[in-house]
């Protein structure tokens, strides 16, 4: 039987069964508020991207399998994956930060944005001690800095909002994680401040602090 | 009773209000400058304006209620961010009356004004808020005494894309209920750049390619267009904060909160999500002195005012660094 285990901006989530298997259905459903043709292209677009991402990455992070993906139902049925957020551990556990950025970095190595990189998408499946990423509606393939940066602003917004007391600990293992793995990226805080001033006002707190 | 005056002058209103600290608003009387059709605000014309009305329109605010000067508590005003020329009218009337009647100044960061004036009108506790004036597209939360930014616009605002549309069709600036009126009349939706990453939004892409589009496209259908793409961006956006964070309120501020599409929009996004939809009231959606007056009162009872030597005005001001001490 199919039970509603989170609603999302994007799309439900569903507990329910693939075979032997426990697995997840996510369907994009139908947004009211959009025009129609514009609600069709999106969902499409990122049930597509979000299957073929999740395969792509799985050669440098965990991501749960994908087991069929339905393009008229804009549903993609992947594997359960039994776990906590990041969102509920880091505040108890700040180093956590670090892993956040390993993943991340491996993923930028691959040439993939996540595009959503929050600390609801990072999840821990404490039998297996493994840590996956989900949720690639937003990601793509880009080889750009500037791409890779926006990904790492992400972040630092939302640590801000979500974590603030922990704010500049839990950065700087992120970007201890994150500059552990990935190479060629001296120039990535200077790419973020450049973004960040493109923004109508300018930040003065820095991405460490 | 604390009763105090508030003056708002950051781009194209010159504003005065008096309030209390029971929320009740004496008056808010505005002049509004208004630029040729087809161009923007030209900052140096608009402080001209500001100038020549400032005296007027600050006389006939403590007029309507029958106030006068001694009976202020405070004097508060716009500091930022916005055009520096316009500010500078504001600040130095502010300061003036502040130092020859030794009454406390209190700056007021303009956004933080749209936010809680928005709160006290639609008596929202604590609300995700949605700032949409000319010069900010954030989606805020209270966090840590501060509204913290959950996502913000990478590049234009909102208000910013809308006008700067109306002015490529001929329109003048502020062109929003304009473009809306002639939205109103499109039906084809017309594909267009969608660009939300993650928590953050860009319009820029979006910009550009409806004004390419004008030679192909009826004016009608690309201001439709423009529109159900924009405000279908920030309903995403909005969702996702909403998803996260839990909140029970959202709230709409800023000039763009008084179109009726954006609201129908968002009145869906809330009712998935479980929240009450907040729209500050249309007269008090668009810039002017009752926010910059609530909001002084705010500090006021929070012990936070500024010598008037010490004032300052700062055009590009984060909202995230301005400290709100009556917020969780």
């Amino acid at each position: 039987m199919e039970k509603l285990i989170a609603r999302g901006a994007e799309a439900d989530i569903y507990l329910s069964n693939w075979g032997p298997i426990s697995a997840v259905y996510k369907v994009r459903t139908a947004k009211q508020y959009m025009v129609e043709e514009l609600d069709k292209k999106i969902r499409r677009q990122r049930t597509v991207r979000e299957a073929r991402m999740l395969r792509a990455s799985r050669s440098a992070i965990n991501t749960p399998h994908v087991l069929y993906v339905s393009q008229k139902k804009y549903t993609i049925v992947m594997e359960y994956i039994k776990g906590n957020r990041m969102l509920d551990i880091i505040d108890k556990s700040p180093l956590q930060g670090k892993v956040m950025g390993e993943v991340l970095g491996r993923l930028h190595m691959l040439n993939i944005i996540h595009g959503d990189p929050n600390t609801a998408n990072f999840l821990f499946d404490s039998q297996k001690g493994k840590w996956y990423l989900v949720d690639f509606g937003l990601s793509y393939i880009s080889s750009r800095k500037e791409d890779m940066a926006v990904d790492l602003h992400l972040v630092k917004e939302v640590i801000y909002v979500q974590h603030p007391a922990n704010f500049r600990e839990i950065m700087r293992n992120f970007y201890d994680g994150y500059m552990s793995v990935s190479v060629k990226m001296e120039g990535i805080i200077k790419k973020i401040d450049e973004i960040e001033r493109r923004g109508r006002y300018a930040r003065k707190r820095s991405f460490l602090f | 009773m604390t009763i105090g005056l508030g003056i708002e002058s950051t781009a194209h209103t010159f504003s005065a209000s008096v309030i209390d600290d029971n929320g009740k608003i004496y008056s808010n009387v505005k002049s509004v400058y208004r630029p040729p059709s087809g161009s923007g605000i030209h900052p140096r014309e608009a402080s001209r304006h500001h100038a020549e009305v400032a005296s007027s329109v600050v006389l006939s605010a403590l007029k309507e209620p029958n106030i006068n000067y001694r009976e202020l508590d405070f004097i508060s005003y716009s500091a930022g961010p916005g055009l520096g020329p316009c500010l500078r009218v504001g600040a130095t009337i502010s300061r003036f009356i502040a130092a020859y009647y030794g009454k406390p100044l209190i700056p007021v960061h303009h956004g933080v004004g749209h936010i809680e004036l928005g709160s006290l009108l639609t008596d929202a506790k604590d609300p995700l808020a949605l700032l949409l004036s000319g010069g900010h597209t954030m989606v805020l939360a209270a966090v840590n005494k501060r509204w913290g930014v959950f996502g913000e616009t990478l590049d234009l605002t909102l208000g910013q894309l809308i006008d700067q549309f109306g002015r490529a069709i001929g329109l003048a600036s502020p062109a929003g209920p304009a473009v809306e009126k002639i939205a109103e009349k499109g039906s084809k939706y017309v594909d267009m750049p969608y660009a939300v990453k993650g928590n953050d939004l860009s319009f820029s892409g979006l910009l550009t390619s409806a004004k390419k589009k004008l030679s192909v496209e009826t004016q009608e259908n690309l201001a439709f267009s423009l529109q159900e793409t924009a405000f279908a961006m920030l309903s995403e956006v909005s969702e996702r904060a909403l998803a996260l964070l839990h909140k029970k309120e959202l709230l709409v501020v800023g000039g763009v909160a008084a179109n009726a599409r954006l609201k129908q929009m968002l009145e869906l996004v809330s009712r998935r999500h479980e929240c009450k939809l907040k729209i500050v009231p249309p007269e008090y959606a668009g810039d002017c002195g009752a926010q910059i007056a609530w909001t002084g009162l705010l500090y006021f009872k929070s012990g936070y005012t500024v010598k008037p030597d010490s004032a300052f005005v700062s055009q590009s001001w984060r909202i995230d660094e301005v400290n709100v001490p009556w917020r969780s």
